[in-house]
C-alpha cells in the first residue's frame, strides 16, 4: 500500500500559482491576465480599526426601546468628535439631555438603543507575491497569480514578503551567515546562507537594511531577534545547527544574482502553506507543470531524512522494504533503503522522510 | 441521529491530526472482539482537502490484514455486511483533526458561569481566545472590537442561576448580537447559551436578526453551588461535529454514514465513564490520550466525568508548547542519558515542524518519552482543578485513587516495550495505591466509546476481551521512609501454586514476574505507616488478579516523586527505572 509522504518542494523550474485573498470582502484592483509584480497590491479592503458605541439610553435617562426617536444619525453618517448624535428636550425646552460621538468616524448601526461608530477605516492591502500574471479572479476577495521559475520551500518563516535581487554569502551548505560577509552593498537585497547565523549577523543583516534573509537553519535563542528583523528571515531545514539540503542550496547558488520573491509568512498546515523562496525565470514555450503533490515514496524518489541520526541527509530511496524494520530505538516500522549522498545506504522508516523534489 | 444496528460488524474510524485509524470489530463465537485495525495520514489538509483519501489508505491496510472488503469503488463504506464478507452491518467515526473552534466565552461571576463555560469548552477540541465577565474592565466597544478581532467560531453565553440574573445576561446577549452586526455574514459565529434557561426566547430573538444559530443548553449553574455541564458539553460536541462537516472536505459525507462524527475526546471520555463503573465504584477510573495536536485527560468518578482536552498541546504539532508553561529542565530532567538542554529545545521544535516522525534512534526515543512525560503532566496539571473535591486520595497533593488507568495515543502504543510505555505513565502520572495500567496498544479506546450509543456490547464484550493491552497490576505504596529501608512485604500465589515473596525498598521500583497468562493471589503488608489504599499500616488482599504485559509493578520511589537535584544521580535512576522495568 502506497505510503503518502510530506513533501517539500526544491524545484528548478515549475509553475507556480498562489492564491492572494483578503480576509474580508474588498476591491479587487486588477484584472484577469493582467501582468503584476511582485509588490503591486492586487486586492485591498477597508477594515475599522475599532469602535465607539454609544448608549444612548444611558445618556438621555430612557430606556433602551425608548431612546430610537431621539437618535439624530443614520447609518452612514461620518460625525467628529463631539457631535450630536441624541438628543432628548424635556417640556419647555429647559432642559436638554444628549449623547455626543466620542470620536470620529461612521455611524455603522442605530438599534438597540445605541449608536455605534466605526473609527475611520485603514486599507489592508494583499500584494501579488510573486510576479506573474493573474489567471483568475475571485470577486471581492482576491486573484490567483501564476509565474513560471525555481520554487524553494522552507519549514519556518517570520513573516513578511519582498521581491529583490539575491546574493548567496556561503560558499558551501555548511557555512554560516558570517557578520563580516553582509556589507552595506547588500542593501535591499536577500542574503543567503547554508548553515545558520549568530546573533552579530542578524544584527549586522538589519543594520544594513537586507530585504531578506535565508538561512538552512537557526538557534532557537535567535527567534525573537530574527522577528524583530524589518525583513522576512526564513530557514530551509529546521532549528539547531543543520547545512541547508544540497538540492536547496545548490540550487539557490545556481541562481544566484536574479531576483527572487521571498514569503516569510509563518507556515500554516491548515492552509497548505510553507514560507518559500520564488525565482522567476524565462518561461519556456511551454509552461513547465505545476509541482508536484500527495505523491506516494516510491523508488527514484529523491528524499530527505528529517531526524536523527540522518537529520538533513538527502538521497535517493533505493527500495521499500516489505516488512516492518526494528530500528535501533526498538520501534517497528515500515521502512525503505535509501542512497543518502556522502553517507551512504540507509534504512529510514518511512515516517521520517519526505519527498524533495 | 443514532444508527440502530442490524448485524454484527462494526467499523470505526477516527481522524486524528496526523493518523487516521481505522478498526474493525466483529462477532467472534458469539461475543464482539476487536479484530484489526489499520492506519495512514490523515488528508484533511491541502493538499488533499478530503479526509476520504486518508480514510480509504487506512481501509486498504486493513484489508491487507483480513482479506476483507470494506469500501466500494465510490470510497463509501459498504454497508450492510455482504455475504461474501465485505462491509460491515454499522460505521461510527471520531475526530480531532483540523483547526480547534475558536471560541469566545461570556459570562457573569469569574468563579461560577465563567468557570463553568470554560470547564465545559475544555471537554472538546476549542481554543478559548477571549473570555468576557462581571469583572472585565473593557467597555463595551472593546469587547466588541475583540470579538470582531478573534472572529469566532463559537460563542458561548453563561450566566445567571435559574430565576436569578436576567438584565446583566441580557447585556452579554446584546453585545454578541452587536458584534454580530458588525461582521460579516460569511463569519458570524454558532451560539451556545448555557444561562439562566427563562432567558432562552430572550436570547434567540437578540440574537435572530443577524441570522445567528443559538443553541440552547441547561444552564450551567442552576444555582450558585450546582454545576451541570453534561449538556453544555454534548451541544458543544455537536456544534464542533458540524463545523467539522462544513469545514472539512469528506466529514459530511463520512458523518452520514455513521449518524454523526463524535469528538475524539468526548468518545474517549465516555469509555473512561463506562470504566468508572464498572471497576472499583471507591476509586475513579482515569484515561490519558496523547495526541499528537491535543491531550485529552478523563477521570470519571462513579459514572460521574470530568474531561479536559487541551487542543494546543500534544506531541506533534503542539509539541512547542510544553516549552511555553516549563522550563526546558522539567522536559531534561527525565533523560537516562547527558544531552545539551539545546539539543533537548531542538528536538521539541523540530518535531513541531515534523510531527508524523519516530525515534529511530535510542536517544531520539528518550526524548520522546521525556516529552511525553512534561506533555502529560501538564495537562494533568491543568485538568485536577476541575475534579470533584470528594476524590478520594491518600493526600490533598497526591493524584486520587483510580483504577484503572488508560493511556492511548501514538507515541505510547507504539513504544519498543510495554515496559517504556508503563515507566512513562508512572513517572507521569504517579498513580497511588493499587491500579492496573491499560494501554491502547491498537488505537480502538475513542471506538469503544464511540460505538457503546450505537451497540453498547462492543463496547462491554471488546473492553472486557483485553483488547486494551493490560500493562499490569500497579502498587504504589504512599508514605515516608529513608532509601532502602523496607516500606511493603510482597506475597504473590500464583494460581498454580507457586509463591513469590518480596520486600520492597523505598527509592525502588521492581516488577515481579505475573505475565497476561497468570492469575495470582497478591498480601500486601504495607510496614513504616505506608498506605496501599486500605489506610496507613492496613494490609490489603488482592484475589484472582490478573497479570499483564510488565508484570506486578511495585512503585516504591515515593510519591511524589521527588527526582535528584544533581543531573548525573538522577540520568542514573532514570536509566536504573528503566532497566528495572525491563526497557
Amino acid at each position: 500500500m502506497a505510503y503518502i509522504a510530506p513533501q517539500t518542494h526544491v524545484t528548478p523550474l515549475c509553475t507556480i500559482r498562489r492564491e492572494r485573498l483578503l480576509p474580508v470582502l474588498g476591491d479587487v484592483l486588477v484584472r484577469a491576465n493582467q501582468k503584476v509584480e511582485a509588490l503591486d497590491v492586487v486586492a485591498r479592503a477597508a477594515v475599522a480599526p475599532h469602535h465607539y458605541v454609544v448608549d444612548v439610553g444611558r445618556f438621555l435617562g430612557l430606556p433602551a426601546s425608548k431612546v430610537d426617536r431621539y437618535v439624530t444619525r443614520k447609518p452612514g453618517d461620518d460625525v467628529k468628535r463631539g457631535t450630536l448624535v441624541a438628543a432628548r428636550h424635556t417640556a419647555l425646552g429647559l432642559q436638554s439631555k444628549v449623547a455626543r460621538a466620542p470620536g470620529a468616524g461612521t455611524v455603522v448601526s442605530t438599534t438597540g438603543g445605541r449608536v455605534v461608530i466605526e473609527a475611520p477605516r485603514e486599507a489592508l492591502e494583499v500584494r501579488a507575491g510573486i510576479p506573474g500574471v493573474v489567471v483568475s479572479l475571485n470577486p471581492g476577495l482576491g486573484v490567483m497569480v501564476e509565474t513560471a521559475g525555481a520554487l524553494i520551500q522552507g519549514v519556518w518563516g517570520s513573516g513578511g514578503l519582498d521581491f529583490c535581487v539575491m546574493h548567496v554569502l556561503a560558499e558551501t551548505r555548511n557555512d554560516p551567515l558570517r557578520a563580516e560577509a553582509v556589507t552595506v552593498s547588500h542593501r535591499g537585497a536577500i542574503v543567503i546562507a547554508g548553515g545558520g547565523a549568530d546573533a552579530e549577523a542578524l544584527r549586522k543583516a538589519g543594520a544594513n537594511r537586507v530585504k531578506g534573509i535565508v538561512l538552512g537553519s537557526l538557534d532557537p535563542d535567535l527567534v525573537p531577534l530574527a522577528r524583530s528583523l524589518d525583513c522576512p528571515v526564513m530557514i530551509t531545514d529546521g532549528f539547531g545547527h543543520l547545512a541547508m539540503s544540497a538540492p536547496a542550496f545548490a540550487l539557490i547558488k545556481s541562481n544566484a544574482g536574479r531576483e527572487a520573491a521571498l514569503d516569510a509568512k509563518p507556515a500554516d498546515r491548515f492552509e497548505g502553506w510553507q514560507p518559500e523562496m520564488v525565482i522567476p525565470l524565462p518561461a519556456p514555450s511551454q509552461s513547465p507543470p505545476l509541482p508536484p503533490e500527495g505523491e506516494p515514496l516510491l523508488p527514484g524518489k529523491r528524499v530527505r531524512a528529517l531526524r536523527a541520526p540522518y537529520a538533513g541527509a538527502v538521497g535517493t530511496i533505493n527500495a521499500l522494504l516489505e516488512e516492518d524494520v526494528e530500528m535501533p530505538s526498538g520501534v517497528r516500522a515500515p521502512a525503505a533503503r535509501v542512497d543518502l549522498k556522502d553517507i551512504g545506504p540507509a534504512t529510514i522508516p518511512f515516517a521520517n522522510l519526505e519527498i524533495l523534489e | 441521529m443514532a444508527i440502530t444496528p442490524t448485524g454484527d460488524s462494526l467499523l470505526a474510524v477516527d481522524f486524528g491530526s496526523t493518523t487516521t485509524r481505522v478498526a474493525l470489530f466483529d462477532v467472534v463465537d458469539g461475543e464482539y472482539r476487536f479484530v484489526a485495525a489499520g492506519g495512514a495520514p490523515t488528508t484533511a489538509e491541502p493538499p488533499y482537502l478530503n479526509v476520504v483519501e486518508g480514510l480509504r489508505h487506512a481501509v486498504e491496510n486493513l484489508r491487507a490484514v483480513t482479506g476483507r472488503v470494506l469500501m466500494d469503488d465510490t470510497d463509501k463504506v459498504i454497508m450492510p455486511a455482504r455475504g461474501d464478507g465485505g462491509g460491515v452491518d454499522a460505521f461510527v467515526a471520531t475526530a480531532s483533526a483540523g483547526q480547534p473552534l475558536k471560541t469566545v466565552i461570556m459570562g457573569l461571576l469569574p468563579d461560577v458561569s465563567v468557570e463553568s463555560a470554560l470547564r465545559a469548552a475544555q471537554s472538546t477540541y476549542l481554543r478559548v481566545s477571549e473570555v468576557f465577565g462581571l469583572g472585565d474592565r473593557r467597555r463595551e466597544e472593546q469587547q466588541v472590537d475583540a470579538i470582531l478581532k478573534t472572529q469566532p467560531d463559537l460563542v458561548i453565553i453563561a450566566g445567571g442561576t435559574e430565576g436569578g440574573a436576567v438584565e446583566a445576561v441580557m447585556r452579554l446577549a446584546e453585545t454578541v448580537g452587536l458584534a454580530c452586526e458588525l461582521l460579516d455574514e460569511r463569519h458570524r459565529p454558532r451560539v451556545l447559551f448555557a444561562g439562566n434557561a427563562a432567558l432562552r426566547d430572550d436570547v434567540s430573538k437578540t440574537l435572530k436578526p443577524y441570522n445567528v444559530e443559538v443553541h440552547p443548553a441547561l444552564n450551567l449553574r442552576p444555582s450558585l453551588d450546582v454545576e451541570q455541564i453534561d449538556s453544555a458539553r454534548h451541544e458543544l460536541a455537536a456544534l464542533y461535529q458540524a463545523q467539522r462537516a462544513a469545514t472539512i472536505g469528506g466529514m459530511g459525507e463520512v458523518a452520514l454514514w455513521g449518524g454523526g462524527i463524535t469528538p475524539t475526546s468526548t468518545a474517549f471520555g465516555r469509555l473512561i465513564r463506562y470504566l468508572s463503573k464498572s471497576y472499583d465504584s471507591s476509586k475513579g477510573a482515569l484515561g490519558v490520550d496523547l495526541g499528537s495536536a491535543h491531550t485529552t485527560v478523563a477521570a470519571a468518578f462513579n459514572g460521574r466525568l470530568s474531561l479536559y482536552t487541551q487542543p494546543d498541546l500534544g506531541m506533534g504539532y503542539n509539541a512547542h508548547n510544553v516549552l511555553d508553561d516549563a522550563p526546558i529542565e522539567h522536559l531534561a530532567r527525565w533523560l537516562p542519558v547527558d544531552m545539551p538542554d539545546r539539543a533537548v529545545r531542538d528536538y521539541v521544535l523540530n518535531k513541531t515542524l515534523h510531527p508524523n516522525t519516530i525515534p529511530q534512534d535510542v536517544n531520539e526515543l528518550h526524548l520522546e518519552h521525556a516529552l511525553a512525560r512534561q506533555v502529560l503532566r501538564e495537562a494533568l496539571r491543568k485538568a485536577r482543578p476541575a475534579w470533584p473535591a470528594s476524590a478520594r486520595s491518600a493526600r490533598a497533593d497526591l493524584l486520587p485513587w483510580f483504577e484503572p488507568i488508560v493511556a492511548a495515543g501514538g507515541v505510547l502504543a507504539g513504544a519498543p516495550r510495554p515496559a517504556h510505555a508503563a515507566l512513562v505513565l508512572l513517572d507521569a502520572l504517579q498513580p497511588t495505591g493499587i491500579t492496573t495500567l491499560l494501554l491502547d496498544a491498537n488505537g480502538i479506546a475513542a471506538a469503544l466509546g464511540a460505538a457503546s450509543p450505537v451497540n453498547s456490547l462492543v463496547t462491554i464484550q471488546v473492553t472486557d476481551s483485553g483488547a486494551l493491552l493490560n500493562l499490569g497490576p500497579v502498587v504504589a505504596p504512599v508514605g515516608l521512609a529513608r532509601a532502602g529501608q523496607t516500606v511493603l512485604r510482597i506475597k504473590m500465589s500464583y494460581a498454580g501454586g507457586d509463591t513469590v515473596n518480596s520486600d520492597i525498598a523505598f527509592g525502588s521500583i521492581q516488577v515481579l514476574p505475573l505475565s497476561a497468562a497468570q492469575t495470582a493471589t497478591i498480601n500486601l503488608q504495607p510496614l513504616r505507616g505506608f498506605d496501599v489504599g486500605r489506610g496507613p499500616g492496613r494490609p490489603a488482599v488482592l484475589r484472582d488478579v490478573e497479570g499483564g504485559a510488565v508484570g506486578l509493578i511495585v512503585d516504591a520511589r515515593g510519591r511524589p516523586l521527588i527526582l535528584s537535584k544533581r543531573p548525573d544521580k538522577r540520568r542514573e535512576a532514570n536509566q536504573k527505572w528503566l532497566w528495572e522495568m525491563g526497557g
